[in-house]
C-alpha cells in the first residue's frame, strides 16, 4: 500500500492562476522521499493538499489507502504529522512538555498517560533535559526537534518536513536531519521532505522535482541528479559530491557519478 | 577610515539575576571597502556585537569607531539617526519588519524619518528599486502579497535608501532557495564593487564566505578568536571545526585528498583546478 497516493491533482489559490497542475506521485510506505524546486514551484502547497489543510480543485489524494475528503481529513490528520519551516511560529506550549502535550490533549489523552508519552518521546529527540525549558531558551533546532517529539507522541505514520531545517545554523540543520534520517530508519516512518538542501535531497531514497506545478522529474536521487540537463535549466544546484566527481570527469579522468563525499575520494583513490 | 573595535564589553541585564556578559572584550579593525565575513556558533556574541555598530546597543566598556562617529559607555547619542544612516543594518528575517500598506510607504518610511521631502522620498526610492531587482511597478503593491524572497528585497530596499556608507547584514540569505539565495549575495557583492560599501556579513554559510567574502572574523565565547583574509582561513578547517562548524565541501574534499596522499594546491578552491592536479597524479588509465 502506499502511504501517499496522488492522481491528477490540481490546486488555485484565486481560482484563476494555477499553481498544481496535474500531479500525479506515489509515495511508498517506509519511503524517504525529497520533493525539491524553486520557490514558487508547489512544493509547500502540495504539502498542505496532503494534510488536508486545503483543498483540491481536482484530481485525487489518497492517504494510507483512504481518499482524503473533508469527512476524513480529521481522522488522517491523526496518522500525518507535519513541521513547518519557522521554528516559532509552531512552538504553542509555555515549557517543552507543554508543547509536546498538546497534541496529546487535543487527543483527549487521559493526564495520568501523558506523562511517559511525554518523556519518551522528548527522549527520541535528545530533548528529555528540557523539559521545563521555556521556548526563548531553546534555539530553533531544539525547537525544531520539540514539534517533532510532539508528533511522535502521536505515533504517525508519515512525517512532513516544510523546509524544516532551512531557518537553522548548521548545527541545528545537522540535528534535524540527523532525526529524520533516524525515524525512517529506525521508526520505518514515511517521509516527505521539502527542502531546498540538495545535500540532503542526495540522502533520500526518491527525488521528486516540481516546477512551475509540475513534477517535471522523479526517482532515485542519483537518476534526478545524473539529469545535468534538466537541473541546469531548471538552475538547480546540484550536490556537491557530484558537483565535484564531474570536475574530475571532465578533467578526464574515469571516477564515476557519486553522491558522497567518501565515495569520491574512493573513486578517486582507485585510479592512483 | 576603518572601523575601530577596542576592548569591547557588553553585558545584558546588568545587575539583575539574568545578568549575562555577550561580549568579553572584542578587539577588531574592520577595513573599508571591503566584504567581511562574522562567524561563530549562536552565541557566541556575533548578533550582539553588530548591534553596537549603529548605536542600538551602547558598550558597557570598551569603545566604537565607525563613520566618523565615537561610542563609549559615556556617549549619549544625541544624533542617532544620522549614525543609522550612515550604517545600515539589517535584522534577520528582515521581511518580518514589513508593516505598512504599500511597498512605496514601506521603502519610504526611513527616509520620512530622517525628514525627506516626498520627492527627495520618490527620487530615492526609485533609484533603489533596480537595485534589488524590483520595478515601479511593485510601488503601490501591498508589501503582504509578495514571496518571501520579494518581501526580503523590499525590506533591504528600506535600508539602502538611505545610502549607508556600511551595510551590516544578519544572515541575509537564509532561508531562501539557493537561486533566490545566490541572487541576493551578488546584489551585495555589486553594491560593495561598484557603490564601494563596506560590507559586514553574519553567515552560517561556509560556501557563500568562502565564495563571496574578502575577511573572516570568527567569534568564540564573546570574543574574536580568528581574523583573517577568506583564502587563509579555510586552508585551516580546524579552526571552523573548533567553533563546530562544518567546513565547504571543496575544503573538505582538499583534506581528504590529501590524507589519501595528494598534492593538492593549497591556494586554489576551484574543482577544476584541484581535479587537474589530481590528474597528473594518478596512472593513465586505458
Amino acid at each position: 500500500m502506499e502511504a501517499v497516493h496522488i492522481e491528477n491533482l490540481e490546486f488555485s489559490y484565486d481560482g484563476e492562476t494555477p499553481v498544481l497542475k496535474g500531479i500525479t506521485l506515489n509515495i511508498p510506505r517506509g519511503s524517504y522521499t525529497a520533493v525539491v524546486g524553486h520557490n514558487g514551484s508547489g512544493k509547500s502547497t502540495l504539502a498542505k493538499l496532503i494534510i488536508g489543510l486545503l483543498e483540491p480543485a481536482a484530481g485525487k489524494i489518497e492517504v494510507l489507502g483512504w481518499p482524503l475528503t473533508e469527512a476524513t481529513a480529521s481522522e488522517i490528520r491523526d496518522h500525518v504529522g507535519i513541521v513547518f519551516q519557522n521554528p516559532d511560529n509552531q512552538f504553542i506550549g509555555s515549557t517543552v512538555a507543554d508543547d509536546i502535550a498538546f497534541g496529546l490533549e487535543n487527543h483527549c489523552v487521559p493526564t495520568e498517560e501523558m506523562q511517559p508519552l511525554i518523556e519518551e518521546n522528548a527522549a527520541k529527540v535528545g530533548m528529555l533535559d528540557y523539559l521545563n525549558a521555556e521556548p526563548t531558551n531553546l534555539s530553533g533546532g531544539q525547537k525544531q526537534r520539540v514539534a517533532i517529539a510532539g508528533i511522535l507522541a502521536m505515533s504517525p505514520d508519515i512525517i512532513i518536513f516544510d523546509e524544516s531545517t532551512s531557518m537553522l545554523d548548521p548545527q541545528g540543520k545537522a540535528s534535524v536531519n540527523a532525526q529524520i534520517r533516524k525515524l525512517n530508519k529506525e521508526k520505518n516512518i514515511t517521509i516527505l521532505s521539502i527542502t531546498h538542501d540538495m545535500d540532503e535531497a542526495a540522502q533520500a531514497e526518491h527525488v521528486v522535482v516540481l516546477e512551475k506545478g509540475k513534477v517535471v522529474a522523479e526517482g532515485k536521487p542519483e537518476e534526478v541528479f545524473e539529469n545535468e540537463k534538466m537541473m541546469k535549466d531548471l538552475k538547480l544546484d546540484l550536490p556537491f559530491a557530484l558537483k565535484a566527481s564531474k570536475a574530475f570527469e571532465k578533467a578526464g579522468m574515469a571516477v564515476r557519478p557519486v553522491l558522497s563525499l567518501d565515495e569520491l575520494v574512493e573513486e578517486v583513490c582507485r585510479l592512483k | 577610515m576603518p572601523i575601530e573595535i577596542k576592548d569591547l564589553v557588553y553585558v545584558y541585564s546588568q545587575g539583575t539575576p539574568f545578568e549575562h556578559k555577550a561580549l568579553k572584550g572584542v578587539n577588531l579593525t574592520i577595513p573599508t571597502g571591503k566584504v567581511t565575513a562574522i562567524i561563530g556558533q549562536t552565541g557566541s556574541g556575533k548578533s550582539t556585537l553588530v548591534q553596537h555598530l549603529n548605536g542600538l546597543l551602547r558598550p558597557t566598556q570598551g569603545s566604537v569607531d565607525i563613520a566618523g562617529y565615537h561610542l563609549d559607555p559615556s556617549t549619549r547619542l544625541k544624533d542617532a539617526k544620522a549614525l543609522r544612516k550612515k550604517v545600515g543594518l539589517v535584522f534577520q528575517f528582515p521581511e518580518y519588519q514589513l508593516f505598512e500598506e504599500t511597498i512605496a510607504k514601506d521603502i519610504g518610511f526611513g527616509p520620512k524619518n530622517f525628514g525627506y521631502t516626498p520627492e527627495q522620498i520618490q527620487e530615492a526610492t526609485e533609484k533603489v528599486l533596480p537595485l534589488v531587482g524590483l520595478d515601479s511597478s511593485f510601488l503601490e503593491r501591498s508589501p503582504f502579497e509578495l514571496s518571501g524572497g520579494q518581501k526580503r528585497r523590499v525590506a533591504i530596499a528600506g535600508i539602502l535608501v538611505q545610502d549607508p556608507e556600511v551595510l551590516v547584514l544578519d544572515e541575509p540569505a537564509a532561508g531562501l532557495d539557493p537561486q533566490s539565495a545566490r541572487e541576493m549575495m551578488n546584489l551585495f557583492m555589486s553594491l560593495n564593487r561598484k557603490e564601494g560599501k563596506t560590507i559586514l556579513l553574519v553567515s552560517h554559510d561556509m560556501e557563500h564566505v568562502l565564495e563571496y567574502c574578502d575577511e573572516v572574523v570568527v567569534m568564540k565565547d564573546g570574543k574574536v578568536s580568528t581574523q583573517m583574509p577568506v583564502h587563509e582561513f579555510f586552508k585551516h578547517p580546524e579552526l571552523l571545526r573548533e567553533i563546530d562548524i562544518n567546513p565547504p565541501g571543496v575544503v573538505l574534499l582538499k583534506e581528504q585528498l590529501q590524507q589519501q596522499g595528494f598534492d593538492i594546491p593549497l591556494d586554489s578552491y576551484s574543482l577544476d583546478e584541484i581535479a587537474q592536479a589530481v590528474k597528473a597524479q594518478v596512472k593513465a588509465h586505458e
